[in-house]
């Protein structure tokens, strides 16, 4: 395409030309194909710079999935890097990269990762009670409204709710406190109160909530302490046994950042 | 009850997407990617190839919930392995291998403006990553342009001597970005695909 034509598309798509000359373009545009399409082309261009939300979605996404990396671009971008790397793995250094995991990852970007936050408390409650055959009906009525405002995303107000009771309740049966901390652990998670969330779930040390709370733990603990070998061996317990965590356990010990 | 949990934990991750909440996108990702890339990973794809299909996917959704008249009728589950699978076999028709399966035996709902998206999405990132290729002058000029900042003021910001000499830049940045897109091999897989 001839430079004058690029220029009189830009004009046109800047409002920048006459009416008469705006009008007579118009109907190039009608009678040729080529021009029209690069019309078109111009006009996408522009709109792939207007959806910042979607730049943004796509950089979010690609820290989660690529932490080492930045946004996808194109494949012949990985391709001069899968060359840059051959390079350096002549240089032997292939041991660095061909090793099949993420090496620079975060404590942060690990929980962002992982930490896999309940969506809806009555839920994660009813799965233990018939996991373990207690009625479910003991729970107090003013936690069914700490649970709306949890699903709703207003954890401080949850919080406060939850707290309301303790104070009414200055003596809680034993799986009635169990299900307070863990309920206000996973609330202090979501409000990224990592030392005081690490703090409720301590204190679950028993009951069909132990499990949870210990992985929950294990989660503050990353975001207070970092990637520390004692934090990973809080991980590695997961392991050993059958729990609904082992998985996940496998997969952040396998993005755990080497030393 | 299992069906409206369900329900519920759906709407709590869509809720998520759509204000683009990092913890949710990391929640998504943990619960749905294993499923997808076992897919592909079955199909001959690689990890990374399940990551971009994820991406494609993700960002398809996203954009189906700028909609205000977008209902999810399944699962969400079901619906990005639906999507994925077929981000999945148009990238492998594309590099000119048979896919396993036909395209067109993947059926979903809205399938027509679901192609248009996923279209939109590869254009669009494809776009913006040759102007990643540019010089960093060029790529803050259109930026600024693309943007919608009157020329005078992109003079201003960029220390240009006029306005005048700011629109003949941003021209021929411009220029620069067109040439790069249509020399991109991609650039004709998709404005040709489905032709």
């Amino acid at each position: 395409m001839d430079e004058s034509l690029a220029l009189t598309i830009d004009q046109y798509l800047n409002g920048e030309l006459s009416a008469a000359e705006r009008e007579a373009f118009e109907l190039l545009i009608a009678s040729d194909p080529v021009v029209a399409q690069e019309v078109s082309l111009q006009r996408e261009i522009a709109a792939a710079f207007q959806e910042a939300e979607v730049e943004d979605l796509e950089q979010k996404l690609a820290e989660i999935m690529r932490p080492e990396g930045k946004v996808r671009v194109l494949k012949i971008n990985r391709r001069i890097w899968a060359v840059a790397a051959s390079v350096v793995l002549i240089l032997g250094m292939g041991y660095l990269l061909f090793r099949n995991r993420p090496t620079s990852r975060t404590p942060q970007e690990l929980y962002l990762a992982y930490a896999d936050l309940p969506t809806d408390l009555q839920m994660e409650s009813d799965v233990r009670s018939g996991q373990t055959g207690q009625e479910s009906d003991f729970r107090p009525k003013i936690w069914m409204e700490v649970d709306s405002l949890y699903q709703t995303k207003q954890y401080g107000l949850a919080k406060e709710k939850l707290q309301i009771w303790l104070v009414q309740n200055p003596e809680p049966k034993a799986n009635q406190a169990a299900i307070y901390y863990y309920y206000l652990g996973l609330l202090q998670l979501q409000m990224s109160q990592f030392p005081a969330a690490q703090n409720s779930f301590s204190r679950v040390r028993s009951g069909p909530y132990a499990e949870s709370a210990n992985w929950y733990l294990k989660l503050a603990e990353l975001r207070t302490k970092g990637t520390t070998s004692e934090v990973k061996k809080g991980f590695e317990q997961f392991l050993r046994f059958e729990n609904p965590y082992r998985e996940k356990a496998k997969a952040i010990l396998d993005a755990w950042p080497e030393v | 009850m299992a069906d409206t949990r369900k329900v519920n934990q759906d709407e709590a991750y869509l809720l998520g997407l759509r204000q683009r909440d990092s913890r949710v996108l990391g929640q998504i990702y943990t619960r749905f990617f294993p499923m997808l890339a076992q897919h592909v990973r079955q199909r001959g794809g690689s990890e990374d190839d399940a990551k971009d299909v994820f991406q494609d996917t993700m960002v398809v959704l996203f954009r189906k919930l700028q909609s205000p008249d977008f209902q999810l009728t399944s699962s969400l589950g079901t619906f990005l392995m639906g999507v994925g699978r077929k981000v999945w076999l148009k990238k492998v028709s594309r590099r000119g291998s048979h896919p396993e399966e036909a395209l067109v035996e993947v059926e979903l709902e809205d399938e027509e403006k679901i192609e248009t998206e996923l279209e939109i999405t590869e254009r669009n990132r494809l776009f913006r990553a040759k102007l990643l290729q540019l010089g960093q002058d060029c790529q803050k000029v259109l930026r600024l342009f693309f943007a919608g900042i009157p020329m005078a003021q992109i003079a201003q910001k960029m220390g240009f001597a006029s306005e005048n000499y700011a629109k003949k830049r941003k021209f021929q940045c411009k220029q620069k970005l067109t040439k790069l897109i249509k020399e991109d091999p991609r650039f004709k897989e998709l404005t040709y695909e489905g032709n």
